[in-house]
C-alpha cells in the first residue's frame, strides 16, 4: 500500500472511531442523566449498540475500492496463517508444485510441437502427398500429379540430399544439402529475401545449375555479403552458381544449408519411390474435397502409365501436413499430458484433502471470528485467498522446477520434435501455468468450502472441538478424494506397467547377432570415387587388409546397410517362379567374413568365400525366413533367384544375372526392432558392380576403448580425403532404437510414481486425521476390552475399502484408457492381466504402509487418556 | 452471543428499504448527527421500531457514499465534534421517489384489506 493512501485509510479510520465513540458517549451521558451509574450507563450503551466490531467492519465494506483494500488485507491475513503452520504449507506447495511443474513442462512441448502452426502464410492449405502407405513417391507421380491434380495451387518435390563438401575460393565448408523442385519454396510461400527461386530450365538435365543459400550458411560462410549472388562456387566437385540466400528464420523439418535443383536423371532412380512431395490446395479448396479428386487422377495416371503401373496400384493420398509431421509425437505427447493432467487431478485432491482436515483444525478459530462479527461470506473469501496463495505459491515453484527441467528433457528425448520454433517457456506457456495455479487453487477449495458452508459456529462453539456432525460430512469428503486418488494413480500404474513390460519384451528380442565388442562406422565414396565401382572396390579391399592387420582387431567386414539402421530393397523373384515375387526384398551386400563378424551362424551351405569373384558364378545367401518362405517344402541350395524381376516383370536398370543359392544363413533383424526379421539376400560386394553407395564397416574388438582413434588414423593413412561417418559401437545402434521405448517407459512410471507417493500421502493423512479423530471412540472401546488386533483391525478396515473401491474405479478406468497406448506397447496386449495384477498389488501393499502407521497410533491410545479429553 | 448478532443482521436485512428511506426523511429536515437520529427515529415510531444502534451507521455510510447524503464535522451544543448528516439535491429526489413509492404500496395494501373485509 502507499504511503498516501495509508494516512488517507488512517485518517478515514480514525474519523469513523470518532464518530463511534461520540454515539456511545452520548447515549451514556443520556442515560446517566436518566439517574444511572456511570458503569451501568456505559454497559447498557455498548449492548443497545450492539457488535461495534461488526457495525466497523461493515462501514468499513460501504466504502468504494474497500474490497481492493480488504482483499490486500487478506492476503496479508493468508500469508501469516500459512506461515504459522509451515509443515502443512511446504507440503501444500510441493504438491501443487509438482503437478504443476510437470503439467507446464509437458504443456511446452505440446504447444511448441502440436498447437503452434507452421511457419508458412496459409500453414492449413498444407499437404503432404504421399502413397497410400504414407510413403514417399517416384518422379514420373510427382509430374503426373502436379500436372493433373487440379486441386494443387502449387506442387513440389523434395529430397534430403545427405552432406557435402563446398568450396568457395580457398573456403571449404561442410553443408547439409537438400535437392529440391523449382516450385518448392512458392508452395511453402516462402521467398528469398536476396535473389531468386530456381527457374525451372535449372531443374532439367543438362540445364544451369543453380544453388540457394539458408540466411544461417550466408552469415556463417560469407559474411553476410549480398554480393555472394552470383558467385559460383564447388559443391561434391560440380559447380553452381547462388541465385539466392532464404530469409532469416526459415524453417524447414529437415535442415539444410543449400538447397539445389533436382533432377530427374530419365533411369531407374526416377521410378523408385524416393521423392517426397508437397502441395498448396487451392485457396477455397478443402482437404476433403482434394482427397476426392485423387482417386480420378489416379485412374488417369494408371491408364497414362499402362504396363508400368502394378495391379495392385492405388495411387496417391493428402495428409495435412503438420498433421504428417507430429505424426507419432502428437500421441505421445497427448499421451503424457494426460499423465500429467492425471498427476496434477491427485496433487489437488491430496491439497483439498490437506485443507478439510485444516479446516477441522480450525474449527474454534472459525468459530471465535464468526462470533466476533465477521460474516461468513468474508471467511470464505478469506479461505479463497488463502488457497489461490497455495496455488500461486506452488505453480511459481512448478514454474521453476519447470525452467530447470525443460532443457534436460527436450534433450532427452529420443524422438525428434518437429517444432518450428525453440521449446521454452514463453507467453502462451506462462499464461497456461498461471491459469491452471488458479484453477487448481479454485478446485481444491471446493472441497473444503462445501464444508465449510454447513459449518454451524453455535454447534461448533458447543461442542468445543468434539466429534460433531459436520466432522462427518468432512470425513466422506476427504474419503471421497482418497477413493479418487487411488483410481486416478491406478490408472497411471497401469499404463506405466504396460510399458515397461513392453520395454522388457523389446530387451529380450533376439536380434540375431551379436553386438558386444563391434565397432562401426561408414566411409561415404570420396569425390573422386563416386559412382566408380572398381575404384570404391579396390579402395575397400585395400582398407580391409589394413585393418585387419590393427593389433587388437579380430575380424573386420563390410555391409552396405547394418541391422537397425536402414533398409535397402528391390523387387526380387525365385527363377522360373513369377508367383514367388517379394517386392520389398532386403538386399545385402557384404565382404565375405560378414556372418563371422557378425555372429549371424549359417544354418546350411556355405558361406562366401574370397573365391566369389566378379568372374566366378554369381552366388547368393538368403536368410530362414525367405527360406521358408520360398522352398517351405524344398531345398534353396542350388536353386535361383533373379534380383530386378518381379511377378515374370524386368524391372531393368539392375544389371543382375540369376543367381545360384549357396546358403542360408540365420535370421537378424531388419529396419525396426519390433518387427519380424524380412525376407532378405545376401550378395558378396565383389559381384555387385552396380552398388556404388559408401559400404559401413563392422570391426570386432577386443577391446573397444582407443579404437576409434586408431581407425581414423589408419583410413587416413590410405586416403587422407576419406570421411569417416558415424562412428558407434553397435550396441549404441541397439540402445538408440530401444530409446523410443525406454524415455516412454521411464517418463510414464516416473510419473505413476509420482502419483503412488501423492496417493500414499494422501492415505496416510486421512487416516491419521481419523484416528486422532476417534481417540475418544477407540478409547472407549478398549476400555471396553477390545484389544490391539481388533483397533488395529478397525482402522484398516476402513483404509482397506477405500483402497478396494480405487482399484476398482482405476482398473476400469485403466481399461478403457490404456487402449490408446496400444501403438506404443510391444509384445502385450493392453490388457495384460499380468500389468493389472501386478499394479493392483503394488497399489495393496503401498496402502499397507501407509495404513500402519496411524493403525499402530491407533493401538497405542490410552484409554484413560482418550477419554480426558472429552 | 452469536444469536444476538445474527438478530441485528436480520433486522438490517428486513429494515434495508425502509430504514434507508427513513433515514433520508430524518435528514432532510435538518443537519443531523447519528446518535440524534437514533433517538428521532425511535421517538417519531414511539418505540415500535426497534433497530439495533449499530446497524444505523453501515446505512449511513452506504447512502453517503451514493451521495444521497453528505457529511460534515461541526461542533455540537455540548461543544463537542460529530459528524453531521444532511440531504443531498440527488437525496431529495430518492426521497420523494421513495415517498410516492412507499404511498402507492400502503394504498394498495389498505385496500385490498378493506376491500377482502
Amino acid at each position: 500500500m502507499r504511503w498516501n493512501s495509508w494516512f488517507k485509510r488512517r485518517r478515514w479510520e480514525q474519523r469513523m472511531n470518532a464518530e463511534f465513540r461520540f454515539h456511545l458517549e452520548s447515549q451514556t451521558e443520556d442515560y446517566i442523566g436518566q439517574g444511572l451509574s456511570r458503569e451501568e450507563a456505559e454497559l447498557r450503551a455498548r449492548r443497545e449498540f450492539g457488535t461495534l466490531a461488526w457495525a466497523k467492519d461493515e462501514c468499513r465494506d460501504q466504502r468504494p475500492l474497500e474490497w481492493l483494500a480488504d482483499l490486500l488485507r487478506d492476503f496479508r491475513y493468508a500469508f501469516r496463517s500459512l506461515r504459522r503452520t509451515p509443515g502443512f504449507a511446504i507440503t501444500a506447495i510441493a504438491t501443487l508444485a509438482l503437478g504443476i511443474g510437470a503439467n507446464t513442462a509437458i504443456f511446452s512441448l505440446v504447444h511448441a510441437v502440436l498447437l503452434r502452426s507452421l511457419p508458412y502464410p496459409e500453414p492449413g492449405r498444407l499437404v503432404r502427398v504421399a502413397s497410400v502407405t504414407q510413403g514417399d513417391v517416384s518422379i514420373p507421380q510427382y509430374e503426373f500429379w502436379k500436372e493433373h491434380a487440379s486441386a494443387f495451387a502449387t506442387a513440389a518435390g523434395y529430397r534430403g540430399g545427405g552432406d557435402g563438401s563446398l568450396v568457395s575460393g580457398t573456403k571449404r565448408e561442410w553443408v547439409q544439402v537438400m535437392v529440391v523442385t523449382a516450385d518448392f519454396f512458392r508452395t511453402l510461400g516462402v521467398s528469398p529475401t536476396l535473389g531468386r527461386e530456381f527457374h525451372p530450365e535449372e531443374t532439367r538435365p543438362n540445364g544451369p545449375q543453380a544453388i540457394i543459400f539458408s540466411d544461417n550458411l550466408w552469415r556463417r560462410a560469407f559474411d553476410a555479403d549480398p554480393g555472394v549472388l552470383g558467385r559460383v562456387i564447388t559443391l561434391e566437385n560440380t559447380n553452381y552458381t547462388v541465385v539466392g540466400v532464404l530469409p532469416r528464420g526459415f524453417w524447414f523439418p529437415q535442415s539444410a544449408d543449400v538447397f539445389v535443383p533436382l533432377r530427374p536423371a530419365g533411369g531407374v532412380s526416377d521410378k523408385g519411390a524416393n521423392t517426397e512431395m508437397i502441395a498448396r490446395l487451392k485457396p477455397g479448396v478443402s482437404l476433403r474435397q482434394a482427397e476426392a479428386s485423387m482417386a480420378t487422377v489416379t485412374e488417369s495416371f494408371r491408364r497414362a502409365m499402362a504396363g508400368d503401373v502394378l495391379a495392385d496400384y492405388r495411387g496417391l493420398t493428402l495428409i495435412p501436413y503438420q498433421e504428417w509431421l507430429t505424426g507419432d509425437v502428437r500421441l505421445k505427447l497427448l499421451l503424457l499430458f494426460g499423465a500429467v493432467v492425471l498427476l496434477l487431478l491427485i496433487a489437488c485432491s491430496n491439497v483439498a484433502s490437506l485443507l478439510v482436515a485444516r479446516l477441522a483444525a480450525r474449527q474454534k478459530e472459525i468459530a471465535v471470528r464468526m462470533a466476533l462479527g465477521s460474516g461468513s461470506g468474508r471467511l470464505l473469501r478469506q479461505f479463497l485467498v488463502e488457497n489461490i496463495l497455495l496455488g500461486v505459491a506452488g505453480g511459481l515453484t512448478g514454474l521453476l522446477g519447470a525452467y530447470w527441467l525443460l532443457d534436460g528433457l527436450v534433450a532427452l528425448m529420443p524422438f525428434q520434435l518437429p517444432a518450428s520454433v525453440p521449446i521454452r517457456l514463453d507467453l502462451p506457456v506462462l499464461a497456461f501455468t498461471f491459469a491452471i495455479a488458479l484453477g487448481t487453487g479454485l478446485v481444491f477449495s471446493l472441497a473444503p468450502l462445501v464444508a465449510a458452508a454447513r459449518l454451524d459456529i453455535q454447534e461448533t462453539l458447543r461442542a468445543a472441538g468434539r466429534s460433531s456432525g459436520a466432522g462427518g460430512t468432512r470425513q466422506r469428503t476427504r474419503s471421497f478424494l482418497v477413493v479418487s486418488e487411488v483410481a486416478l494413480s491406478v490408472t497411471l500404474l497401469v499404463g506405466a506397467a504396460l510399458l515397461i513390460q513392453s520395454l522388457y519384451r523389446l530387451h529380450r528380442e533376439p536380434l540375431g547377432f551379436s553386438p558386444r565388442g563391434l565397432i562401426t562406422f561408414w566411409t561415404p565414396p570420396s569425390p573422386e570415387r563416386r559412382g566408380k565401382a572398381v575404384e570404391l572396390r579396390n579402395f575397400e579391399a585395400r582398407l580391409l587388409e589394413r585393418l585387419r592387420a590393427m593389433p587388437g582387431v579380430r575380424g573386420v567386414a563390410a555391409v552396405n546397410v547394418l541391422p537397425l539402421t536402414n533398409q535397402n530393397n528391390f523387387p526380387t523373384q525365385r527363377e522360373g517362379h513369377p508367383e514367388q515375387s517379394i517386392g520389398g526384398m532386403e538386399i545385402r551386400i557384404i565382404t565375405p567374413e560378414y556372418f563371422e563378424v557378425m555372429g549371424i551362424p549359417l544354418r546350411r551351405g556355405r558361406p562366401f568365400t574370397g573365391a566369389d569373384t566378379s568372374a566366378a558364378l554369381p552366388v547368393v545367401l538368403v536368410n530362414e525366413t525367405l527360406a521358408r518362405q520360398w522352398w517351405s517344402e524344398g531345398n534353396p541350395l542350388g536353386d535361383r533367384i533373379r534380383i530386378g524381376r518381379y511377378h515374370g516383370q524386368d524391372l531393368g536398370d539392375v544389371p543382375d544375372s540369376p543367381r545360384e543359392v549357396v546358403g542360408v544363413v540365420a535370421d537378424t533383424k531388419a529396419v525396426y526392432l519390433k518387427a519380424p526379421p524380412r525376407a532378405t539376400v545376401y550378395i558378396p560386394s565383389a559381384q555387385a558392380p552396380w552398388m556404388t553407395d559408401g559400404m559401413t564397416w563392422v570391426v570386432r574388438a577386443g577391446v573397444v576403448k582407443g579404437v576409434a582413434e586408431q581407425l581414423r588414423q589408419v583410413i587416413a593413412e590410405i586416403d587422407p580425403q576419406q570421411r569417416v561417418e558415424r562412428m558407434r559401437t553397435m550396441e549404441q545402434i541397439v540402445t538408440s532404437v530401444t530409446a523410443d521405448s525406454r524415455f516412454d517407459a521411464w517418463l510414464f512410471g516416473g510419473f505413476a510414481g509420482l502419483a503412488l507417493l501423492l496417493t500414499a500421502v494422501g492415505i496416510y493423512g486421512l487416516l491419521s486425521f481419523s484416528v486422532a479423530r476417534r481417540t475418544s471412540e477407540i478409547g472407549t472401546r478398549m476400555a471396553l476390552g477390545a484389544r490391539r488386533a481388533d483397533v488395529l483391525r478397525l482402522v484398516l478396515k476402513q483404509s482397506f475399502t477405500l483402497i478396494a473401491i480405487g482399484l476398482f474405479a482405476g482398473l476400469a478406468g485403466a481399461a478403457v484408457l490404456t487402449r490408446s497406448l496400444s501403438s506404443l506397447l510391444f509384445g502385450v496386449g493392453a490388457t495384460d492381466p499380468l500389468s493389472y495384477l501386478t499394479v493392483s498389488a503394488l497399489l495393496v501393499l503401498v496402502g499397507v504402509l501407509a495404513s500402519y502407521l496411524p493403525a499402530r497410533r491407533a493401538t497405542k491410545v490410552d484409554p484413560i487418556v482418550a477419554l480426558r479429553c472429552e | 452471543m452469536s444469536r444476538h448478532d445474527e438478530t441485528t443482521r436480520g433486522d438490517a436485512e428486513l429494515l434495508q428499504g425502509t430504514l434507508d428511506m427513513l433515514i433520508l426523511k430524518i435528514a432532510a429536515l435538518r443537519p443531523i448527527h447519528g446518535y440524534a437520529m437514533v433517538q428521532r427515529l425511535q421517538q417519531i415510531s414511539r418505540d415500535a421500531l426497534q433497530i439495533r444502534q449499530g446497524s444505523l451507521y453501515p446505512a449511513l455510510y452506504r447512502l453517503e457514499n451514493r451521495g444521497w447524503l453528505k457529511a460534515e464535522w461541526k461542533t455540537t451544543e455540548g461543544g463537542r465534534e460529530a459528524k453531521y448528516y444532511s440531504l443531498t439535491r440527488a437525496g431529495r429526489r430518492q426521497l420523494d421517489q421513495e415517498t410516492a413509492g412507499w404511498k402507492r404500496l400502503c394504498q394498495a395494501i389498505s385496500l385490498i384489506l378493506e376491500t377482502a373485509e
